[in-house]
């Protein structure tokens, strides 16, 4: 266990240290590692996996869907289906992707540390989450669940026949793995800046985690107690939402939603994190409004919590309290376009590389423009009547959180890859991959909308009763499968480049920030040779930058005139 | 758990801290930022308990006479105590009197077992008498059916289930407290260089302190109920 | 408690009168509360003011809750940091329960006007999907 640790001693000696993947091969080295690095690194490969059985749950539900009388599941399972994509992609892949993946590589090299506050509690959250993970696993395996990721009771607490107690619990200790990755989060940042690293220094993908981290602190436990009485009232009847007790089923709704709505900015937040990163460095300008952007992540993160209501219009909720709640959600929209315009901002007179990151990034943008605007259609009381448990709702909330976070993921994995592997991934593969996802996004989800304006209601097997919404489902599923030829070309190219890829520089973007300006190409165990000190503010960038290398020709706009 | 030893000091400091300060307020922030996550946790029980109780009021009011205040009382006292032991664990720990630290923890591990003795036979009380949820809740409750009759069955099925979900739930950390105390009191008793660094312990205290909390909003709640 | 400069505000140790005095005021109110309660039970002259046992006792409960927060825990010789996570869950607590409570205080709450159907949409029939 004390292998990866002793290296600190050669902590002063420059030459010829091992970085953090050739310090020891074994296995062994691998699973009771305690380094940020490697915990990231063997959080990546389970996300990826948990994201490929979410996807092929998708895929079913998909090609159901492309005839109105459905095509070969029985109802049943087609439940089972969708359920298994909304519990796998929501509790095994979005709420951890970023924050466990780049933001335990990250945390500690952008802040100066060398690692994370708690080593151990970061090594027991992943094993929590793989625990978790493997009852999900075992709940799919041994039948499914029927309820929908929302679990509404007495649906799951007493009639569905299916696995609800194995998946409740998988989904709550995958909740205590984020809490516990929450907790070192916070601590990490508040207390092990590098000397002269004030929060205002700081990088906006910091306090982007750092928002995150509350937020999963203060609405994780929530969820997690709520869906344990689930799993209680189920096995041993004693009921606190059962309506033949005296309970209230809808308080259920309330407790869920209360995690499940700021639950989306645990998705959304760490991405916005990637994406500042990303915008800032391929623009060459310093990011537009720092300290809005900042303080709108708090924002975002305080306001989340007063507007799960919107997700109850129709469930006994009295007018002022919806009316309430539709003007909150309509709130939650100002911090975003805040971000949003300052992003935009950033880009103009900048010196714009589009790279595949960037192009990511981009993406992003576009994406989450339409996703959030939107989700105004949803926060109006008059719309949303309408919309409710339709299509359209299936189709916002995946161009904000899937689109947002899909995009802000893979911006982030390429933005680093050359950190994270000393390797450089092949440039115009990489944006081909990028234009097949983003347009394969548009062809899956821009039909959902359509229909889902036209009445198909979510959740639903059959639609014999309007055939003429075929076309739409056949569409979409087409861009799934468009879409998944799109996540392949990057899991390929990026496993290829890992062998036969170019070495990466120590900073081939010229981006500022320790994690490229201090740390080895690949860094070591221990992160930094010395603690850095730091004096200049993030994003310190000026078009007169170096370019990012291969960077030449894929420039936009004029050409600067070299003096 | 190697770490080079060159660190001479009272206390250890690991690899990823600078220094001393850094390190205790890093393990007083985390731990206090997990108590946050435990408040939450008991916070959604509390608040349906309230919900229900302001719901069915008077029901609730008459069900509550089947709970013993007595054994409540006894077992807050209980918990108090071993509350002031662990603080004393603490403060002995930070004045490296080990022996003195080591009966302290024992103490407070007695305490609750203390605890744990007559929780056991409130509940094996209830069971008896039929009064846990489900099919075979039998209602009026033996102990005083005249009185319970006017209440339905179905309210007091929830005041049980309130009832047997957050006691069992601080019950489980107790449990879970009387685990970590017995691991911390077996290492000071072996003198173990994990504990010379009375953080542990102090963490230790924060949850047990915890525990203790949550109980004393639970004992005016379910036994005191008033009108 | 005197020498509570900051950085190692929370390192200090507390004299044990300290904490002896804490802990007999916890037993005191121990067993304020309890006396409050039976009171109030037995004592049909209190009548209508029953009621005041509530606040009695979630008053020395929330005492009691700030005395073992306070010194038991160490907070109040703690840094502003540790002082802000203390408070936050309680603070967040009390912000969900007012939610939730206003939320259900509210439920049938209905809006004068709202409810009422306007004569014009009675004339119009409903489209039924797939007739």
């Amino acid at each position: 266990m004390s292998n990866v640790v002793e290296k600190k001693n050669q902590k002063d000696s420059h030459m010829e240290e091992k970085n953090y993947i050739t310090t020891d091969y074994t296995l062994k080295s691998w699973f009771i590692t305690k380094d940020h690095k490697r915990i990231a690194m063997l959080y990546l490969v389970t996300v990826l996996i948990f994201f490929f059985v979410g996807s092929v749950a998708a895929g079913f539900v998909r090609f159901e869907l492309t005839s109105p009388n459905g095509q070969f599941l029985e109802s049943e399972t087609y439940n089972r289906m969708f359920t298994a994509h909304g519990v796998v992609m929501i509790f095994f892949f979005l709420l951890v992707a970023i924050p466990a993946v780049l933001g335990n590589f990250l945390l500690p090299l952008m802040i100066g540390a060398r690692d994370l506050a708690f080593p151990k509690l970061n090594l027991l959250s992943y094993y929590l989450f793989l625990g978790g993970a493997l009852f999900g696993v075992t709940a799919l395996v041994t039948g499914g669940v029927d309820t929908g990721w929302t679990f509404y009771t007495p649906l799951s607490s007493m009639y569905s026949n299916s696995q609800v107690v194995l998946t409740l619990t998988g989904a709550f200790i995958a909740g205590f793995s984020s809490i516990s990755t929450a907790v070192n989060f916070i601590v990490t940042i508040h207390k092990m800046r590098a000397p002269g690293l004030t929060w205002f220094r700081l990088p906006l993908f910091v306090w982007a985690h750092y928002a995150t981290s509350v937020i999963i602190l203060l609405g994780t436990p929530v969820v997690a107690i709520t869906l344990a009485l689930v799993a209680v009232e189920r096995l041993l009847h004693i009921g606190v939402f059962s309506p033949e007790y005296g309970g209230d089923p809808v308080l259920f709704q309330h407790m869920f939603w209360f995690y499940s709505h700021p639950a989306v900015y645990i998705m959304i937040l760490p991405a916005m994190g990637v994406i500042n990163e990303v915008i800032a460095c391929f623009s060459r300008n310093r990011i537009f409004g720092y300290k809005f952007i900042a303080a709108s992540s708090l924002a975002i993160a305080a306001l989340g919590f007063l507007v799960w209501g919107h997700h109850m219009f129709v469930s006994s909720e009295s007018y002022y309290q919806a009316a309430f709640f539709s003007l909150m959600s309509f709130l939650v929209a100002i911090p975003s376009a805040i971000k949003v315009f300052n992003w935009s901002a950033t880009l103009y007179k900048g010196m714009i590389y589009v790279t595949t990151p960037m192009a990511y990034a981009i993406g992003f943008l576009g994406l989450f423009v339409i996703g959030g605007l939107t989700g105004l259609y949803c926060s109006c009381l008059a719309t949303d009547e309408h919309l409710t448990g339709t299509y359209f709702i299936v189709a916002h909330f995946h161009y904000v959180m899937v689109g947002g976070t899909i995009m802000a993921f893979l911006a982030g994995i390429h933005f680093w890859w050359p950190k994270m592997t000393g390797r450089l991934y092949p440039e115009s593969w990489g944006k081909i991959g990028m234009l097949i996802i983003f347009s394969g996004f548009h062809m899956t989800f821009m039909p959902q909308f359509i229909v889902g304006f036209l009445g198909m209601p979510r959740r639903y097997h059959y639609y014999y009763f309007a055939p003429e919404f075929q076309i739409y489902h056949v569409l979409s599923t087409a861009g799934a499968g468009v879409l998944a030829i799109g996540f392949m070309i990057p899991v390929v190219y990026l496993i290829l480049s890992l062998k036969h890829g170019a070495k990466a520089p120590q900073n081939p973007w010229n981006a500022k920030g320790l994690e490229w300006e201090k740390v080895d190409a690949v860094p070591t165990t221990h992160n930094f040779h010395e603690i850095p000190v730091v004096n200049e503010p993030a994003y310190n960038y000026s078009i007169d930058d170096e370019p990012p290398i291969e960077a030449e020709k894929t420039r936009l706009g004029v050409v600067r005139e070299s003096n | 758990m190697a770490h080079d030893a060159a660190h001479l000091g009272k206390q250890q400091v690991y690899e990823q801290f600078e220094n001393i300060d850094q390190q205790n307020e890093s393990y007083l922030v985390g731990m206090w930022s997990f108590l946050v996550t435990e408040v939450m946790f008991f916070g959604v029980l509390l608040f349906s308990y309230v919900l229900y109780r302001w719901q069915y009021q008077d029901y609730f009011y008459t069900i509550h006479k089947l709970l013993d205040v007595n054994m409540g009382a006894v077992n807050t006292v209980i918990l108090l105590s071993s509350s002031y032991s662990m603080v004393l664990a603490v403060h002995f720990a930070q004045i490296k009197k080990r022996s003195a630290q080591l009966s302290a923890l024992l103490f407070t591990i007695g305490c609750a077992f203390g605890f744990l003795i007559i929780k056991y036979f409130e509940y094996s009380h209830k069971i008896h008498a039929g009064l846990v949820p489900g099919p075979k809740f039998v209602w009026p409750a033996v102990d005083n059916p005249e009185l319970m009759a006017n209440v339905p069955a179905s309210v007091a099925q929830m005041f049980f289930s309130l009832y047997f979900a957050m006691t069992g739930l601080h019950g489980i950390h107790v449990i879970v407290g009387i685990l970590i105390l017995g691991t911390l009191s077996f290492l000071v008793w072996r003198k173990s260089s994990l504990v010379e660094d009375y953080m542990i312990t102090e963490m230790i205290g924060l949850y047990w302190h915890f525990v203790d909390l949550v109980w004393i909003f639970l004992f005016p709640l379910f036994y005191l109920m008033p009108r | 408690m005197a020498n509570s400069n900051h950085s190692e505000g929370h390192s200090h140790v507390v004299p044990i009168p300290v904490y002896t005095k804490v802990f007999i005021q916890l037993l005191v109110l121990m067993v304020a509360t309890v006396a409050v309660a039976k009171l109030a039970e037995s004592n049909k002259a209190l009548g209508d003011m029953s009621y005041l046992n509530n606040f009695i006792a979630m008053g020395i409960a929330f005492t009691k809750a700030l005395l073992v927060i306070m010194i038991f825990m160490g907070v109040k010789f703690s840094t502003k940091l540790t002082k802000f996570y203390a408070f936050l869950g309680f603070v967040w607590f009390s912000l969900m329960f007012l939610m939730f409570m206003d939320y259900y205080f509210r439920k049938d709450e209905m809006v004068t006007g709202w409810s009422e159907v306007p004569a014009s949409s009675l004339s119009r029939s409903r489209v039924v999907p797939g007739s």
